[in-house]
């Protein structure tokens, strides 16, 4: 991949942390570096087409080290469960082999599993030796008669963020646009609208909370870039009438580009805590402009409220005036301060490292005016500032589990790796229930007690 | 207090029951050279022995009186001194445990007189104990005879007179059967921890442990507490009971002895094993080791680790008395959620179960409640498998009959390793269980089939239109 078109993607124009002196984008501290590469960002963005068959061209510590992490859930195919890799060894990497293992490779590949599409990712080695893997691509698509996509976007490019957009800008260039969607199906509410995710990775199977709600609408996904998602369905995923950036900055790309190519109108939202699933049925209901639509969505949100409210007030009793310190990843902080704020708790801390200065504020607002942001911090400060604060129970993303757990502090995990799905009314309900879980777990009083003697 | 619900069934589908006799043969056979004789016909003996070969993969001793039709109905006292006599002759045991079964006790045989005739009539074997213990099968269950016969033991080899010298390092165990082997083994290797010796009756990890020694073939058990330890058990510095069936044996113990004893129910949460720590830390004047300090460390870890993993699923028992007591109290202290329990038959301690009702009944009843209550986990022997497999659900195997895995005798579930085990190995069966919730497929996802590719050109048009618009 050429530089400047590194640097035309990290230029991002919507994304206001380049206002800021310190860009989102910035390069990587030898030394002091957190989060994954740029292969890594490209690979979790598409990985989730469970129909195309996921290559990676490297070395086998690119694919060996990330394939079959069980987070992204499938309604049916499971070839994307498959670590497809050209396992490169050291011969081919000497005598300059990759290319010709490369293309045998897709050959297989797509001989054996018939994919709807196979898409190659390209990873440091072959990147630094020069392997065009466009080139192969084209050929073995010629002989395959399936697309053959190249992802180049090589660990050493850049952040794990740089590698989601270029997987975004790669599909808007080369997949969507290229089928027409199936026809409208019927529906007794009025007319279905066609709508777009993008950044909902249907962890833990979170889609599975959202779609019912979206059937009752009327709405159909026509794609989702990239949860539980098929190949074909991507192609259509131009005719959306609104499209919704869940919870995610790093593919503001794949909106403003559908926006300007094809006049799709979108917003940024999420599903996380009463307030933002609301806003975000609302919001579609707005962009797609549709009286018996927005009539709809009204009487569905106060249905749900009602059910919620019913489902949530055991939860409520028991979490009410409980402390929690936020130290969150991916998913918006302010969206999960809303959440534990409707139910009943109080948040003491907040963590604000992915968080836009917009982000920020709306976090100030919600908390108050002496509330504790937590940037950039070390476990050892993150347990302080929970003793200090007294906190109950920690939420944050995998790799501060065990901080809490050493530290013998009740712990939700809220990341990438979660195994619950906390998104849409329902996630609230499970939300609820593991904070209850683990704040009310006898061991907590076994393993405090000093020993006997 | 947990309420007693009596079996109401006419018959067993899927028999919990394991019988009085095959419990207490499983006694003796943790005492050393040892021979389980069954006062009975020779199918008892004969499928209790294929029973624990089975559970155990070990060969196992045991005899029958071989009762037919003449001395059920002329009287059996002759088959009893013929056994006797053949077993002496041919393998000198050093004791023999003799069961009753149903026939013989229905039939109103005096064993007790027997064994005391055959002695005075014998003294050429006087060499070789005879403990007699009256099982019948239609009493009870594997546990009452287990328990049983450690009371016959200790009736008839612990004298009541207060020994004349005192082993200040020698500590007594009564071992109920709920402990494995494995159990056994880990429980003294605590003890002598301590720089304290463990006499453990029985001692099945001399016995059962699944070891090869370097005798080819031995018709007697291979190892155990011998009958000399067993004598001497009143010299020791305490006894130390574990389960709750095991209480009645430990009254006449310490009664006969007057030495100090303490009872535990289980030794299967932290708060047991650390109630255990301090006693013998007390009764040796030593400090805890470091090495169980650290042991106790990884056992608050795992239950850290495990907590969310475990915490409100819920579990149905079907098991012995000490068991649920011991489970149900692991199953608790993880916040497992106890939803119903079935016991083989009714014992005292099933009352304080924390669980509202006890069914007294078999494995048709763990289904039929696992059902019920919509259980996530089934905690029986390997019979319950086929019910976890339709339920599709984890079995976590305790008790006997094990018959389909190897090596569950050397599982220990005590103290702080053999918890941790548990825990983990919990968390490992429930975690096939996916917590992500059901496939849902929206009604209106696009049928593939339907999508139809747009043509080069139009895709060239459609790129040339938004450039131009």
């Amino acid at each position: 991949m050429r530089q400047s078109d590194i640097t035309a993607l990290q230029n991002e124009p919507a994304c206001e942390h380049n206002n800021k002196k310190k860009s989102g984008c910035a390069p990587a501290t030898p030394g002091s570096t957190a989060g994954g590469c740029c292969f890594d960002g490209a690979q979790i963005t598409l990985l989730p087409i469970t129909d195309v068959a996921h290559i990676v061209h490297g070395p086998v510590g690119c694919a060996g080290s990330s394939w079959d992490k069980r987070g992204s859930q499938s309604s049916g195919p499971s070839l994307y469960r498959l670590g497809f890799t050209t396992d490169l060894n050291e011969q081919d990497v000497i005598m300059g082999r990759g290319d010709k293992r490369l293309y045998h490779s897709i050959l297989k590949v797509a001989q054996k599993h018939q994919p709807a599409a196979v898409f190659v990712y390209n990873t440091c080695v072959p990147a630094m030796e020069g392997d065009d893997i466009e080139a192969v691509c084209k050929l073995a698509q010629e002989k395959v008669s399936m697309p053959v996509i190249a992802i180049d976007a090589a660990g050493f490019y850049g952040n794990k963020n740089l590698g989601n957009r270029i997987a975004g800008e790669l599909m808007v260039n080369k997949v969507i646009g290229q089928a027409t969607p199936a026809p409208k199906p019927d529906f007794e509410g009025g007319t279905v609208h066609d709508i777009a995710l993008v950044g909902e990775y249907n962890i833990a199977g979170e889609l599975w909370h959202i779609l019912p709600l979206l059937d009752q609408l009327g709405l159909r996904v026509l794609a989702n870039l990239s949860g539980d998602c098929r190949f074909k369905e991507l192609q259509t995923m131009h005719h959306a009438e609104a499209l919704m950036l869940v919870c995610s900055r790093a593919q503001i790309n794949v909106a403003r580009k559908l926006e300007s190519k094809y006049q799709i109108p979108w917003f940024e939202g999420s599903f996380y805590g009463i307030r933002d699933m609301c806003d975000a049925l609302r919001q579609f209901a707005k962009l797609i402009n549709d009286d018996s639509l927005t009539q709809r969505t009204e009487a569905l949100i106060k249905q749900e409220m009602t059910l919620l409210d019913e489902a949530l007030a055991p939860y409520r009793e028991q979490l009410q005036g409980k402390k929690a310190l936020l130290y969150t990843g991916g998913v918006k902080s302010w969206s999960i301060v809303s959440a534990l704020q409707d139910l009943g708790m109080q948040v003491v801390a907040s963590g604000t490292r992915k968080s836009t200065e917009e982000d920020k504020a709306r976090i100030r607002e919600l908390m108050g005016a002496d509330a504790i942001l937590l940037d950039e911090t070390s476990p050892r400060n993150l347990l302080d500032v929970a003793y200090q604060y007294k906190a109950d129970v920690m939420i944050a993303g995998g790799r501060n589990m065990y901080t809490a757990y050493k530290a013998k502090m009740p712990f939700v995990e809220v990341n990438q790796e979660r195994e619950h799905a906390f998104a849409g009314f329902n996630g609230m309900i499970t939300l609820a229930q593991q904070l209850c879980l683990t704040l009310n777990s006898p061991i907590w009083q076994q393993v405090r007690t000093p020993v006997p003697w | 207090m947990a309420k007693i619900l009596p079996n109401k069934k006419p018959l067993a589908e899927q028999p919990l029951k394991v019988g009085q006799p095959l419990g207490a043969a499983l006694a003796f056979l943790g005492t050393d050279k040892a021979m389980p004789l069954m006062h009975a016909a020779q199918g008892c003996s004969a499928f209790a022995k294929v029973f624990l070969i089975q559970h155990f993969h070990e060969p196992i001793p045991m005899q029958s009186t071989a009762m037919d039709p003449i001395s059920t109905v002329m009287g059996s006292d002759d088959n009893l001194t013929q056994a006797f006599t053949n077993i002496c002759q041919k393998n000198q045991p050093k004791l023999i445990g003799l069961l009753t079964s149903g026939l013989t006790e229905a039939q109103g045989c005096d064993i007790e007189r027997s064994v005391r005739l055959f002695k005075e009539n014998h003294p050429k074997f006087k060499s070789t104990a005879i403990i007699p213990v009256n099982t019948p099968d239609f009493y009870g269950s594997l546990e009452t005879g287990y328990a049983s016969a450690i009371e016959a033991m200790i009736k008839h080899l612990v004298p009541t007179k207060v020994p004349s010298s005192a082993r200040r390092k020698r500590i007594n165990i009564l071992a109920s059967h709920m402990l494995t082997p494995g159990d056994v083994e880990l429980l003294k290797s605590y003890i002598e921890a301590f720089g304290l010796t463990p006499i453990v009756i029985p001692d099945l990890s001399l016995s059962l442990d699944g070891h090869l020694s370097a005798q080819d073939f031995t018709a007697l058990s291979q190892g155990g507490t011998t009958v000399e330890q067993i004598k001497t058990v009143g010299q020791g510095l305490a006894t130390i009971v574990v389960g709750g069936s095991l209480k009645r044996a430990a009254t006449m113990l310490s009664q006969q002895t007057q030495i100090q004893t303490e009872i535990f129910p289980h030794l299967h949460t932290l708060e047991e094993v650390d109630r255990l720590i301090k006693l013998l830390s007390s009764l040796s004047g030593r400090k805890v080791p470091a090495t169980m300090m650290r042991a106790r460390g990884q056992l608050c870890d795992a239950l850290i680790d495990t907590h969310t993993q475990l915490g409100g699923k819920k579990a149905a028992f079907a098991m012995e008395a000490d068991h649920l007591t011991a489970f149900a109290a692991l199953c608790t202290s993880a916040n497992i959620q106890i939803s119903a329990m079935v016991a083989p038959c009714n014992q005292g301690q099933l009352a304080s179960l924390p669980i509202e009702q006890v069914q007294i009944g078999d494995l048709s009843d763990l289904h039929q409640l696992a059902q019920q209550n919509n259980v996530d986990l089934l905690l029986a022997n390997s019979h319950a498998n086929s019910i976890a497999k339709q339920m599709n659900i984890p079995l976590l195997r305790i008790g006997i009959p094990i018959h389909d895995q190897f090596g569950c005798f050397s599982k220990a579930f005590i103290g702080y390793s053999g918890i941790r085990s548990t825990l983990f190995e919990l968390a490992n069966l429930l975690r096939h269980e996916v917590h992500s919730i059901p496939v849902y497929h929206s009604l209106f996802k696009q049928d593939l089939n339907e999508i139809k590719q747009n043509s080069k050109q139009i895709q060239q048009d459609l790129k040339q239109i938004v450039v131009g618009g």
